[in-house]
């Protein structure tokens, strides 16, 4: 691959696998090293790429920074703990408008499981089958560890929206 | 319903986000982490050796194919000898003829009045003109031709008697440094000796702090390296036909004629080869292979016997006639009439193999398709010869055939034809994710032959065949899809 591509290819993919790099760290640095060892695995690892349109480069681009991720947080020592089964539970509607630094400092108060679970389930639209196998859990577990962030978050949201409102 | 909300509110978040990110820095930290573009040499280096085999093949297969001309080898010979004549060696005496007389040296050392310059020159030239020959320690010179001496190269006579002495002076010089040498004192070889232990210490020094900084960078280019992503062996089924061209390898240890009498007589067609075989590729490329294979082709077997008959028989040899031309006597004798009959004999001689080959290789894939170069041993199971053969010089021929005579079939073929060579290129394009249509030159080199050991004539043929078949890969990649919620 020519050297101009490769640096066109970075402008255009760096924002895009940030996102997702930073969703799965704690700090901009992390999510930034992550971002570069997922791109320097991109470029090595291209010709195994068998997409032929931009969507399917994309997720294949995706699944790496997702892998690399995971990778990275089973080197540190990660253990995912398989948890037993929860009813699910209506929970409340919110109404308020959050940005992206409101909603990460909110996954960043998750449990790293249940971050983890919900980054791939929700913003990542895995399977809770695909989530069992790539993070070797139980596929129920991945449901309970869903539950919980879910419930987590809406609780986390609105005491964010009551604190707001109070300094309004 | 409602977790949904603030699940779409994340992603609609999300995907609307953009960050400010120099992508200059990522880039810089990217960039010496790539892998850089391999150079096509490497693929070329590998066709290089590819092809430089076959050529090897063909041409041994070639050498051992043509009739030798023993006729032809003579004659060159005979030109050899007749040129050799003028150039015949001149000894000592004859020394000066051996300096040109448009050597440019020669005529100046002859200008020159110092006896050691122009014996030194003498030797350059001499060594130049490439005519000396050292024998015995003393340099004899080689006249190019006995017309070359010039008044030049007289005045020279006394300087080459002058090489001689002084060589002998020079070697007399050695001997006595080497005596001075033995009587150097023992302090002085002390501190020799001193010397030499200082110098390897430093020498080995220098070698393990080189070793530390060689590991030193070892391990930053470990540190450096990121782990490729896991992938898998792929393997795969092959199965494959296409035409045959046998060469022909007959030789024989006694008389060259009866082969060249076979060769004449017996033309190859041609045939098919069937084969399927089993393929394991590395993900770096490593190919191993193995299968199955029957091949079989035809030969055609012509000879003309020519028989000749002669039947005496009575009759008119010659007729007296008169001047007005009438017939006054018959003289009547015998008469020898030779009648020629030519009958030819045809036939379709059939070479059936049945073979093992197993091979190693390297596989190059360039988006969709594959090239593949590899090559190995093949293992003859079964060899069948069906047909008729010259069985000796005599022009006796008789028909061959396994089923119906073996005790006559193992006089003159094997049933097994041994161990060959084998090297193959390959390419491949895919039809859906686990078919590809291949195309596969080939080409064997049996090691053995395919006839008795008591027959006279040893006889193996290497088949240049082009394989087009169907691969199936066995264990494709799996694609996973998934479908984001939204």
């Amino acid at each position: 691959m020519n050297r101009k591509a490769q640096r066109e290819m970075v402008d255009h993919l760096s924002p895009y696998l940030y996102v997702i790099c930073r969703r799965y760290t704690e700090q901009h640095e992390d999510a930034q090293d992550l971002l570069q060892e997922s791109l320097i695995a991109i470029f090595n690892n291209i010709k195994k790429c068998k997409a032929d349109e931009i969507a399917g480069f994309k997720a294949w681009c995706r699944r790496i920074a997702i892998n690399k991720a995971l990778e990275k947080k089973r080197k540190r020592g990660l253990t995912l703990t398989t948890l037993p089964d929860i009813p699910l539970s209506m929970l409340p509607a919110i109404q308020s408008q959050l940005n992206v630094d409101d909603i990460l400092k909110l996954l960043q108060r998750l449990p790293e499981n249940q971050r983890i679970v919900f980054n791939l389930a929700v913003l990542d639209g895995f399977t809770h089958r695909e989530i069992a196998e790539m993070i070797n859990i139980q596929e129920s577990s991945s449901r309970t560890f869903l539950t919980r962030a879910r419930q987590k978050l809406q609780a986390l949201m609105t005491a964010n929206v009551k604190e707001k409102s109070i300094k309004n | 319903m409602k977790n949904n909300n603030f699940e779409d509110q994340f992603r609609k978040t999300f995907s609307a986000y953009e960050p400010n990110l120099s992508t200059d820095d990522i880039w810089e930290n990217v960039a010496p982490h790539l892998k850089q573009k391999k150079k096509r040499r490497f693929f070329f280096f590998w066709w290089l050796i590819g092809g430089l085999g076959l050529a090897t093949l063909l041409g041994y297969s070639l050498k051992q194919w043509l009739p030798h001309q023993p006729m032809a080898a003579t004659s060159v010979t005979k030109t050899i000898e007749k040129n050799l004549m003028p150039f015949t060696p001149v000894i000592d005496s004859e020394a000066e003829t051996c300096i040109e007389p448009n050597n440019d040296l020669a005529t100046a050392l002859a200008m020159t009045a110092a006896p050691s310059i122009q014996h030194s020159l003498l030797n350059v030239s001499l060594n130049k003109t490439n005519n000396s020959i050292p024998v015995n320690g003393i340099k004899k010179t080689v006249a190019p031709s006995p017309s070359n001496t010039t008044e030049g190269s007289k005045i020279l006579d006394s300087d080459a008697t002058l090489t001689e002495s002084n060589e002998k002076e020079s070697t007399y010089k050695n001997i006595k440094e080497e005596t001075i040498e033995k009587e150097v004192s023992p302090e002085e070889k002390r501190l020799k000796k001193k010397d030499q232990s200082v110098d390897l210490k430093e020498k080995k020094r220098k070698k393990s702090t080189e070793k530390k900084k060689k590991k030193k960078k070892k391990k930053k280019k470990k540190k450096r390296r990121i782990k490729p992503l896991k992938t898998k062996w792929k393997f795969s089924a092959q199965a494959t036909t296409g035409p045959v061209a046998p060469i022909r390898i007959m030789t024989s240890n006694q008389n060259e004629t009866f082969p060249n009498f076979r060769k004449e007589n017996e033309k190859t067609i041609g045939g098919f080869v069937v084969s399927s075989n089993f393929i394991a590729q590395s993900p770096r490329g490593l190919v191993l292979s193995g299968g199955i294979e029957y091949m079989e082709f035809w030969e055609k077997f012509r000879y003309d016997n020519f028989e000749e008959k002669t039947e005496i028989s009575t009759g008119t040899i010659a007729v007296v006639e008169n001047a007005e031309g009438e017939i006054i006597e018959t003289i009547r004798g015998a008469i020898s009439t030779t009648t020629t009959t030519t009958r030819t004999i045809r036939h379709n001689n059939k070479y059936q193999y049945f073979s093992f080959p197993i091979g190693i290789g390297k596989a190059w894939r360039n988006r969709k398709h594959y090239w593949r170069i590899y090559g190995g041993l093949d293992f003859n199971l079964a060899f069948a010869f069906d047909g008729k053969i010259f069985t000796d010089s005599n022009v006796s021929i008789r028909a061959i055939n396994r089923r119906e005579n073996e005790t006559l079939y193992d006089q003159f073929y094997k049933r097994k034809a041994g161990i060959g060579l084998w090297l193959s290129t390959e390419y491949s394009r895919p039809i859906t994710n686990q078919l590809s249509w291949m195309i596969a030159p080939r080409i064997k080199l049996p090691l053995a032959s395919i006839t008795a050991l008591d027959y006279e004539i040893k006889q193996r043929y290497a088949p240049i065949s082009l394989q087009i078949g169907i691969n199936y890969l066995i264990n494709p990649p799996k694609k996973k899809r998934r479908k984001i919620k939204r």
